[in-house]
């Protein structure tokens, strides 16, 4: 009789430590002779420094040392290096670190930062990711021919774009000819913030030996290591990241952070530790955020409604700095058509340089941002077409057999879009319409939005997993998968438990990660951390129990194949009362004289992506793509026509996760970026003055979704396995963000019957857009 | 974390409080009254404000005083917010505080933080204006009891020195038909975009607003519209827009045209509600 | 007779029924002196401009963003820190509801919800969203949160 774990809603292992406050994350670590560093930003989008005074900084008390670009004014970056720890010459947008000060405490740094002085000459600033491509527009940087970049991305000297993509499949051009249909459209949005709760912070030290320590606030401590051994050409064995939990990274705690700039910081100090915190408002600004979009859309019908091309071109606005938007930019022409069955098309997805502050990941990837876009678009059609959108999308809905945007076979894998579109239609009852009018003052309205999903991610990708026992039998699974509140350490201790057949609660987990003792992992990040650690640790797992079975068989004196591992025992398969207890076997078995055998039991175990290509440079042909997520997603809305403002009274979502390995684990994951999705549309986003400053810097000007604002959950999982994910499983983290923005944009153009083609969806845009719409008439 | 040092001082009467200010105003300190604390601190922080003393006035006892007699309602200037609100001796201003900051901020906020704060919102003072509180106040010269009418122009006239003490309310018009209408961006918990309180009295609309423009009003010219009944709703409305003491202004939260428009629709309503006209 | 405070100066202050001796300058907010000087990290600084509640703790049971008061101004006054409440019925329901994911605004939401929960023996939906709201969580969409509060409601 076997126990199952996977499929039950085990709760999260660190629940008592959370809710008591006992839970550390960085910030809440002691160190021993701490320096603290603060950081002085840029007040200006773009300007030349002239001048910087550091003299009476340098003599404020408590100060150690501080620093200007000059010290190490080298540009760094993740897969295109253009940016300087700190800024060298030019600053190129509002929050941009200029100068740090080293001090004994928090206070002095504080107090000298503010004494050092700064002569900039304001340069003229480029305001939009359009605007960036104008010949006129000033060019952020000059010497983006001599950036270091990976193959993948295609900086053009001279220009403002940092990376394009292009996608080139069927023949677009002879689809428009015979369209029955077609539309075209222009979208935006302004880039924006992730705000996880936890701003970063990281902790650098360089020891006597060599040694260089950090601790960081990452979701991707290996990739902040090799980063750091690449940019400060140390060896990388010599270099330890170590990640506690952290409160919430959804993207922006990927890719390298404040770690570059710690370790200089340290480094001129001979190496103390020093410690930076972000501030909130330098979370939002002068760290990386979301990035923004502007669009054009071209679609394409026949006369059955049959989706026959798409002409998209995507102007991403990185801001100043290249990041992981030069990948973004890429990810979301992977997935540019959303999940349409689409044999013609076109796309030219551009990364382009701004006077923005920059954007890194952001839950979704690329995809939230085309989802919008396409999303809108296709409710935009059924109207040209006159036909109920979900029709439309049932008609168009990609599946099995059909290809993706890079020619790759969408599989046997493949998910079941109609069964989620159908399932979400009925959880928002679609069916009672669109539009509704309560009263003269409010209407209720619907609209959906599909979405899909793969990681964009290096095509060697991987992850690793390694066992060790304890005298007790308990099992100890070290993993390096940052706890960021996604819940993937208590389904990986499900998969173990299911695998060795044991209690959960013995099944131990590491919670922080370590570089130098866990495996090489790539990021928590691209919502893959379960398929590839989940897949390590069932190869881990059946590494022990194969060498459990061996060390039992020798002392049961049986064929290997005759054993069993379950209940912390290895027994014979058919005599079950002729056993050993796992405990007596996991550090070597000891005979009665004192002979011992077998040596400790260390399970190990890996996963690297398969059959991952790269894409062609003039076509996008390849394979990117992991696995695909689908799923369809709509919102209720009361909206109220007096003020133009309004409640989502129901959000609902279906996907195809494949497996759901921990049924409430995985609702929280859908609900918590169902808000995120909701939040992101109805109120984010940076708002810039003429200069390209940020106005909304605070989370009291900066709006997220509140309690009380959020709406009733419907969710629901569609279950077509994963043929290589753990228990069939794919995944669900990011996901749930995607379609949300495009349904609740698509709920409130039904409301007031006006296609609304930005975000935020504050009332007062939607005012003027009504108001136009009416000039218009 | 503040960065900049500077001396506190806890008043246990507001005489002492008030000598104290003028002993460290002499020595050329820059002092500030502590009451509440919320935007000092806040403001402190990003180095918006600086001050090398506070003089903390919330343990003077007429100061957190919250009581009804027969004629009037008092409360002192550090009562929070959430108190009165609970309170409710005035159910029009507690609605118009209940949209000031958040619950557990409103535990901190007091109504004299409120009223003498630098930020121009100000929502305490828009019941008390169309109610023509009392104001008591600590002066060089003693104690001072004057209408919020003649001392609120922009903001609280008093000088540098004069700690607010006491709101007194006529329990006259706690029962009286009233309307409050809130605009926000798009948060609930947010800073208005505008504010509109209303009261009826002897057949007599009072109005007060804040957020609309630059600062909190009640203004006469106005009332005179909103009453003269041998205008129509719409001439009333459009007369009001017309004849506001300072343009509707813009920022990032709220456009002049949405605003405008807002305003006009909510005072259509109050007009509705408490029906001035025929 | 008034009372100064000018650079150093040792109060005491009574947290979670202990009384701390402690070393302060008036510049230094609550929750500064919390998690620096007292090592009582629960709360977080999350913004420290009384936008985010992470910080939120108890005084006179009521919630109180500690960002935003000043440390001398608490003396004589009953501060309660997450890490003063043990076992309630709150943190059970947080548990048992999924009403954290990463953990980092739980502290202040918790310290909140008990305070609700301590006044109102069975608050309405608007009293639990008027109160709650004054917190801000990314991770879990306040669905488990929600859920949490009214199952201690329902258990009563």
């Amino acid at each position: 009789m076997t126990k199952s774990f996977v499929g039950k809603s085990i709760k999260r292992n660190d629940g008592l430590d959370k809710i008591s406050g006992d839970q550390k994350y960085l910030d809440d670590l002691k160190f021993g002779g701490l320096l603290y560093a603060s950081i002085l930003s840029s007040p200006h989008a773009h300007a030349e420094i002239l001048n910087i005074d550091i003299k009476e900084a340098e003599n404020s008390p408590g100060v150690k040392r501080v620093l200007t670009g000059d010290y190490h004014p080298h540009a760094m970056g993740l897969y295109l290096g253009d940016k300087p720890p700190l800024a060298v010459q030019k600053v190129r947008y509002y929050g941009e670190p200029v100068a740090a000060v080293i001090a004994k405490s928090k206070a002095d740094a504080e107090k000298a930062v503010q004494k050092i002085r700064v002569k900039y000459k304001k340069l003229n600033s480029v305001s939009s990711s359009r605007e960036s491509l104008k010949k006129e527009a000033p060019i952020l940087h000059q010497n983006l021919k001599n950036y270091n970049h990976i193959p993948d991305v295609v900086p053009q000297p001279n220009s403002n774009i940092a990376n394009l993509t292009k996608i080139r499949k069927g023949n677009y051009q002879k689809a428009a000819k015979e369209a029955k249909y077609v539309i075209k459209e222009k979208f935006k949005f302004p880039p924006g913030d992730h705000v996880a709760m936890e701003n970063r912070s990281a902790v650098a030290e360089i020891k006597a030996n060599g040694d260089v320590q950090i601790y960081s606030t990452t979701q991707a401590p290996f990739v902040v290591k090799e980063l750091l051994a690449f940019n400060f050409d140390i060896p990388t064995g010599k270099i330890n990241v170590i990640a506690p939990p952290i409160g919430g990274g959804f993207g922006g705690k990927a890719g390298l952070q404040l770690e570059g700039l710690a370790y200089i910081l340290s480094k001129s100090v001979g190496g103390k530790p020093v410690k930076i915190v972000n501030k909130r408002e330098d979370d939002m600004v002068s760290s990386p955020g979301h990035i923004g979009l502007e669009a054009n859309v071209t679609i394409t019908a026949d006369e059955q409604a049959n989706i026959t091309g798409m002409d998209l071109q995507y102007y991403f606005d990185a801001g100043a700095y290249a990041d992981y938007a030069v990948n973004v930019s890429r990810a979301a022409a992977i997935s540019a058509t959303g999940p349409y069955r689409v044999d013609n098309l076109n796309c030219d997805s551009y990364c382009l340089y701004t006077n923005h502050p920059f954007a890194t990941a952001y839950r979704g990837f690329g995809h939230i941002e085309l989802a919008y876009v396409i999303e809108r678009s296709i409710d935009i059609l059924a109207k040209k077409i006159d036909i109920d959108p979900v029709k439309l999308r049932l008609i168009n809905a990609i599946s099995k057999g059909d290809t993706t945007p890079t020619r790759s076979l969408m599989d046997n894998n493949t998910g079941d879009l109609k069964a989620c579109i159908n399932k979400t239609a009925e959880l928002i009852n679609w069916d009672q319409g669109s539009v509704v009018k309560i009263d003269n003052d409010k209407v209720i309205a619907r609209g959906m939005g599909l979405l899909w999903k793969s990681p964009a991610m290096p095509t060697n990708t991987d992850a690793g997993a390694i066992l060790t026992f304890n005298n007790d039998g308990s099992v100890n699974l070290h993993n390096s998968i940052v706890e960021i509140g996604q819940g993937t350490k208590t389904a990986l201790r499900q998969i173990v438990a299911e695998k060795l057949q044991m209690p959960l609660n013995k099944v131990h987990i590491t919670s922080e990660v370590n570089t130098k003792t866990g495996p090489h992992d790539w990021a928590t990040a691209a919502s893959r951390s379960l398929m590839m650690a989940g897949r390590a640790a069932i190869n881990a797992s059946e590494d022990a129990i194969q060498q459990l079975k061996n060390t039992a068989a020798r002392v049961l004196r049986c064929p290997v194949e005759d054993l069993t591992v379950a209940e912390q025992k290895v027994f014979m398969t058919d005599e079950p009362n002729i056993f050993i207890k796992v405990r007596d076997l996991c550090l070597g078995y000891v005979y009665e004289n004192g002979n011992a055998i077998g040596g400790q039991i260390i399970g190990r175990g890996n996963y690297i992506a398969r059959k991952l290509s790269s894409m062609d440079p003039k076509t996008g042909e390849g394979r990117p793509a992991l696995e695909w997520t689908l799923g369809a997603q709509a919102v209720k809305i009361e909206f109220n026509l007096r003020n133009y403002s309004y409640e989502i009274k129901k959000a609902a979502s279906t996907m195809d996760v494949g497996k759901v390995i921990n049924p409430d684990l995985a609702r929280g994951q859908v609900t918590g970026a169902m808000a995120m999705g909701l939040s992101f549309a109805r109120s984010e986003g940076f708002s810039f003055n003429s200069s390209n400053l940020v106005q909304n810097d605070t989370l009291r000007d900066y709006k997220i979704l509140r309690y009380g604002e959020h709406p009733n959950y419907y969710v629901e999982f569609i279950e077509t396995p994963q043929g290589d994910g753990p228990f069939g499983a794919r995944g669900l983290g990011e996901q749930g963000v995607i379609g949300m923005p495009g349904a609740l944009a698509n709920a409130i153009s039904n409301a007031v019957n006006q296609e609304i083609k930005e975000l935020p969806l504050i009332p007062e845009l939607i005012y003027k857009n009504v108001k136009e719409g009416h000039n218009d008439d | 974390m503040i960065s900049f040092d500077f001396d506190y001082y806890r008043a246990e009467n507001a005489k002492e409080a008030l000598h104290k200010y003028l002993e460290l105003s002499e020595q050329n300190q820059n002092v500030l009254y502590y009451n509440g604390g919320t935007e000092i601190v806040t403001y402190a922080r990003k180095n918006k404000i600086k001050f090398s003393a506070l003089i903390d006035i919330q343990n003077i006892p007429e100061c957190s005083v919250l009581k009804s007699n027969e004629k009037q309602i008092i409360i002192g200037s550090s009562v929070p917010l959430n108190m009165i609100i609970e309170k409710n001796y005035f159910p029009l201003l507690s609605n118009s505080c209940r949209g000031i900051a958040d619950h557990t901020t409103r535990n901190q906020i007091t109504i004299g933080g409120n009223l003498a704060g630098k930020l121009p919102y100000k929502e305490a003072v828009l019941s008390l204006l169309v109610a023509n509180a009392n104001l008591k106040v600590m002066t060089q010269n003693g104690i001072t009891i004057k209408k919020i009418t003649q001392l609120f122009d922009k903001r609280l006239q008093l000088k540098p020195e004069d700690i607010l003490l006491q709101i007194h309310i006529d329990k006259g018009v706690i029962d009286l038909p009233y309307f409050q209408i809130r605009e926000v961006k798009q948060s609930e918990i947010d800073y208005p975009i505008m504010h509109l309180v209303a009261l009826k009295q002897n057949d007599k609309i009072k109005t007060s607003l804040s957020s609309l423009c630059a600062f909190p009003f009640r203004d006469k010219d106005l009332e005179t519209i909103i009453n003269d009944n041998k205008l129509t709703r719409l001439e009333k409305i459009d007369q009001v827009v017309n004849n506001l003491p300072v343009p509707i202004s813009s920022n990032y939260r709220g456009g002049k045209d949405y605003k405008e428009m807002l305003f006009r629709n909510s005072l259509n309503s109050c007009l509705d509600q408490l029906g001035s006209e025929i | 007779m008034m009372i100064t405070y000018k650079g150093n100066k040792e109060i005491s202050l009574k947290i979670n029924n202990e009384i701390y001796k402690v070393v302060v300058k008036p510049n230094e907010t609550l929750l500064n002196i919390l998690r620096d000087k007292l090592e009582l990290t629960g709360p977080k600084a999350g913004c420290e401009n009384g936008d985010c509640g992470a910080c939120t703790v108890l005084i006179n049971d009521k919630p109180f963003k500690s960002c935003m008061a000043l440390a001398v101004e608490m003396e004589g006054n009953d501060i309660t820190t997450i890490e003063g409440l043990k076992k309630t019925e709150i943190q059970k329901a947080f548990i048992d509801k999924e009403g954290y994911q990463c953990g980092y605004c739980t502290s202040g939401f918790i310290v909140n919800a008990y305070a609700l929960l301590d006044k109102y023996k069975k608050p309405n939906e608007q009293q639990i969203k008027e109160w709650l709201n004054s917190n801000l969580c990314r991770c879990t969409g306040y669905e488990g949160i929600e859920r949490a509060v009214n199952k201690v409601i329902d258990n009563r």
